[in-house]
């Protein structure tokens, strides 16, 4: 019998026209023991299918559901939702709604409580999970203390302590720090390999290379059909996954780049210990002990830019809790630098912004803080001064979009900044032009995919001409694809518009590929500050901060003893270096 | 102030007011100083349970901060208080005190507008608002101490001892956690629309509920998701799928059995002292 059993399911939210479909026609069967990567971009179907397991598809998200699922032979349709957690345990994507309880050991033992299980039971299973995932420290602490890492795994916990047989992840990683999706990953990894669970973890595409090193088994899904699955290193080198806008696994990008160029590759690895494996092999066929690196390389032009427009010394802030999250920050930032800010949950990236456009003063009286022309130290320094100059957008949209149309949405901020009819037509229009919303002006805001509720909300404060943007995670949420096109447009308001971009991020590709100059803040302190070359080659310093360069710069940090650069930054970068020594 | 009061418990070094007793003992403790507090109007009642109310406030580690904020609030309520004060100058209305002193004026005025009468400052009206502002105080400071040094997790776990029903005890729980993350949302939403320009600012009826808009929209949206989210992970763990196992038991030391039976007969004491020898009372 197996474990889960699709048969011609399909689903459709009750929202949906009858000719879409949120699922289309999936059949397929998974076996205990499984760790399966379910992929697809975003609005594939992942969620949906994840919540069709314990039957919140079609109970609690209402909707019409034809076919059948079963799980361990039971057809989840005849249960209710809360008695399905007996067998299928599900971790949301967001932990602060997942717990409940006021201290850690209390929240694991939520589950197992409230499923009758005997006490004595319920404290040998909250002593087991703790342990496992290495939360035993903190049982009697409050979880408003632990870092996001810390309170994924705990909801993680929470679930495993009720032994279900299918553990279904939806994208639990995106919000956290590289450290953080490792130790989660790992923690499911772990209960994996104990075999008589199966795993499901989805995945849109920005986490891909984590998301392969731990599944063995890979969906994947467009449009609420399932249109490939397998091994990875089957699964990952079709041009299918290209093609529906996930992307490849930098690891796998090379290999297959590598194969069209006419280098003999047998099997392309989709895990950085099978890369690093299988480029050693080409390098010894070859007989190559040392390798050479090309002398015309495709190097970066280095850009020229203006005059510092951000100027930051010694700044310190102190929230009333007592917390001190900067401590004595230092930096510049010249005019049309197009910056990354990275560091763990908790680092003061967020609190550093808010600095910059003036929602937050530090705290010591000596700081430097300068915006612009202005001096944000001067107490007669007003806030609607600030955002004419620097603005920021929050990593939800959702916390900012609040009219009915897109159009109307942009027109706020001319409206408060009190502009004539004519005034705001223009700068509105101009706004909808460099996003590409024209053709989307009247659409209803709430109902607009993700990446474009992101540009909408960056739109939104382009009218008040702001030479400063932070953007905080503008590609959270999206698909590889997504990522690209938004990294694009930021890219057009960088080249086109003179704009200073600082995107706070946790996506290490986005900095290496996108990014001047990358900036590593960890405790309150920047502790890097340079190049991404620079700052990627330095992995002991970021491991500080949490912090793992992209899969590619680290295949080059393996491979060290063979010449390799420790700061080789993009796949094309890469694949040059190997075509040239490989042809040798 | 939320956040600072979730943060307390985990920040401070704890004292034996924190794990030694019960919060059921503390509870009954505080409810009898406080219905007392409540009915009593002698200033020579009132600071005592004042006096020892601080000093368990102070040993039990409480937050500076939040005697910054029991004297602001004091003092923010200086006018109603004084209002009431000065209307307090009748002797007829002290059945203790010697009329004669209370009625010793310090500035009084007759008010014929609406037979307001006399009005204004006695010695009887002083010992009055002594009364009203230290019955005040040992409210708050016994309020401080109780909430202090009693984290809500060991208040669930008491209710959950006592048999209140699980379904009750989880809506507290969940108000008590979700209130700072909730204001952390109001906070951002606010910010959010800093950023473009908003501002509440207007005397206009009609403008003031226009730019009410941009917060109360993604407030509401904000938060219809976020229960939504807590409806689908409550379902996921399990909850109301039958009785949970009752996990918590109250282990009640001989040190609460005493205060319990201390504050108890200081109650039963207080009550027929006050109803039958005027107690408290001016």
């Amino acid at each position: 019998m197996k474990t889960i059993k699709y048969e011609d399911f399909s689903f459709r939210y009750l929202h949906q026209k009858k000719s879409e479909k949120a699922l289309d026609n999936i059949s397929f069967e998974l076996d205990k023991g499984m760790v399966v990567g379910l992929i697809g971009k975003a609005g594939a179907g992942k969620s949906t299918l994840v919540k069709t397991l314990n039957g919140l598809c079609p109970q609690v998200d209402i909707g019409y559901k034809d076919g059948s699922l079963f799980i361990e032979g039971d057809k989840v349709s005849d249960f209710e939702v809360n008695e399905m957690a007996t067998k299928v345990g599900i971790v949301l994507q967001n932990p602060e709604v997942q717990i409940f309880s006021l201290t850690v050991h209390d929240d694991v033992a939520f589950g197992p409580s409230n499923l009758g299980v005997p006490a004595d039971e319920i404290l040998k299973r909250v002593e087991r999970v703790l342990d496992a995932l290495e939360l035993t420290e903190f049982g009697h602490r409050s979880p408003n203390n632990l870092s996001g890492g810390e309170q994924q795994l705990l909801a993680i916990a929470g679930i495993l302590a009720m032994e279900p047989k299918v553990l279904a992840f939806d994208e639990p990683i995106s919000m956290l720090d590289p450290i953080g999706k490792e130790q989660v990953l790992n923690a499911m990894f772990s209960v994996a390999e104990k075999g008589d669970t199966i795993s499901i973890i989805t995945e849109s595409g920005a986490d891909i290379e984590a998301v392969a090193e731990f599944v063995d088994y890979i969906i994947v899904l467009d449009h609420g059909k399932v249109v490939a699955s397998g091994k990875p290193s089957e699964v990952l080198q079709s041009d299918l996954v290209e093609e529906i806008g996930v992307g490849r696994p930098q690891i796998s990008e090379i290999f297959i780049s590598l194969k069209q160029g006419g280098t003999a590759v047998k099997e392309i690895p989709v895990t950085l210990t099978k890369g690093v494996e299988s480029i050693k092999n080409l390098l010894e066929k070859s007989k190559i002990k040392t390798i050479s690196l090309p002398k015309n390389g495709k190097k970066k032009a280095k850009r020229e830019f203006g005059k510092t427009v951000i100027e930051i010394d010694n700044l310190h802030h102190v929230y009333k809790n007592g917390v001190h999250a900067l401590k004595g920050v230092s930096l510049k930032i010249p005019q049309g630098q197009m910056v990354g800010i990275i560091g763990q949950n908790g680092s003061g990236k967020s609190t550093l912004a808010k600095h910059v456009v003036g929602l937050l003063k530090p705290t010591n009286k000596d700081a430097v803080l300068r915006v612009g022309d202005i001096d944000c130290m001067d107490r007669k320094t007003k806030l609607e001064d600030i955002i004419k100059v620097s603005n920021y957008i929050f990593q939800n949209p959702d916390d900012q979009l609040f009219a009915e149309t897109v159009k109307g949405e942009i027109e706020f901020a001319p409206r408060m900044l009190e502009m004539t009819p004519e005034e705001m037509e223009e700068e509105v229009k101009h706004a909808m032009d460099i996003f590409g919303l024209w053709e989307s002006r009247n659409r209803y805001v709430y109902g607009l995919e993700e990446d474009l509720k992101t540009y909408l909300a960056i739109a939104c404060v382009l009218p008040m001409h702001p030479e400063i943007l932070l953007i905080d995670e503008p590609t959270t949420g999206l698909d590889t694809q997504g990522e690209r096109l938004m990294m694009e447009s930021l890219h057009r308001l960088n080249d086109e518009y003179g704009k200073t971009i600082i995107i706070i991020t946790h996506n290490m590709k986005t900095v290496a590929n996108h990014c001047d100059r990358a900036i590593v803040l960890s405790k309150g302190k920047i502790i890097l500050d340079g190049t991404p070359q620079d700052v990627y080659s330095q992995t002991e310093k970021l491991l500080e901060a949490d912090i793992y360069p992209p899969q590619v710069t680290r295949l080059g940090q393996a491979l060290r003893e063979y010449g390799f650069p420790d700061n080789v930054l993009t796949v094309d970068d890469m694949v040059e270096i190997l075509k040239q020594n490989l042809k040798q | 102030m939320d956040i600072d009061i979730l943060k307390a418990h985990d920040d401070v070094e704890l004292t034996f007011f924190h794990y030694g007793l019960q919060p059921l003992t503390k509870f009954i403790a505080m409810l009898s100083v406080l219905i007392m507090a409540g009915i009593w109007l002698d200033v020579r009642y009132l600071v005592p349970l004042f006096i020892m109310g601080l000093t368990l406030a102070i040993l039990g580690k409480a937050p500076k901060a939040w005697f910054v904020v029991m004297i602001t609030a004091l003092l923010l309520t200086w006018y109603p208080t004084l209002r009431t004060t000065i209307a307090q100058v009748n002797p007829e209305y002290y059945n203790v005190l010697d009329r004669t002193w209370a009625a010793t004026p310090i500035a009084t005025i007759h008010i014929n507008f609406l037979n307001l009468g006399e009005m204004g400052l006695t010695y009887g009206t002083l010992y009055w608002l002594a009364g009203r502002i230290f019955g005040y105080m040992t409210v708050v400071t016994w309020a401080i101490f109780f909430v202090s040094t009693t984290p809500m997790s060991e208040i669930a776990n008491s209710m959950y001892a006592m048999k209140i029903p699980y379904q009750i005890v989880f809506v507290l729980q969940m108000t008590y956690k979700f209130i700072p993350f909730m204001s952390s949302v109001i906070n951002q939403i606010s910010d959010a629309q800093k950023l473009r320009g908003w501002s509440l600012r207007t005397i206009n009826p009609k403008k003031l509920v226009e730019r009410a808009l941009p917060i109360a929209n993604p407030m509401i949206r904000r938060t219809a998701t976020i229960v939504e989210q807590v409806t689908i992970a409550t379902q996921i763990r399990g909850f109301g799928t039958g009785n949970p196992t009752p996990l918590k038991a109250l282990s009640m030391k001989m040190i609460d059995w005493v205060l319990i039976a201390i504050f108890t007969i200081f109650f039963i004491v207080s009550m027929v002292g006050t109803i039958a020898f005027n107690w408290g009372a001016l």
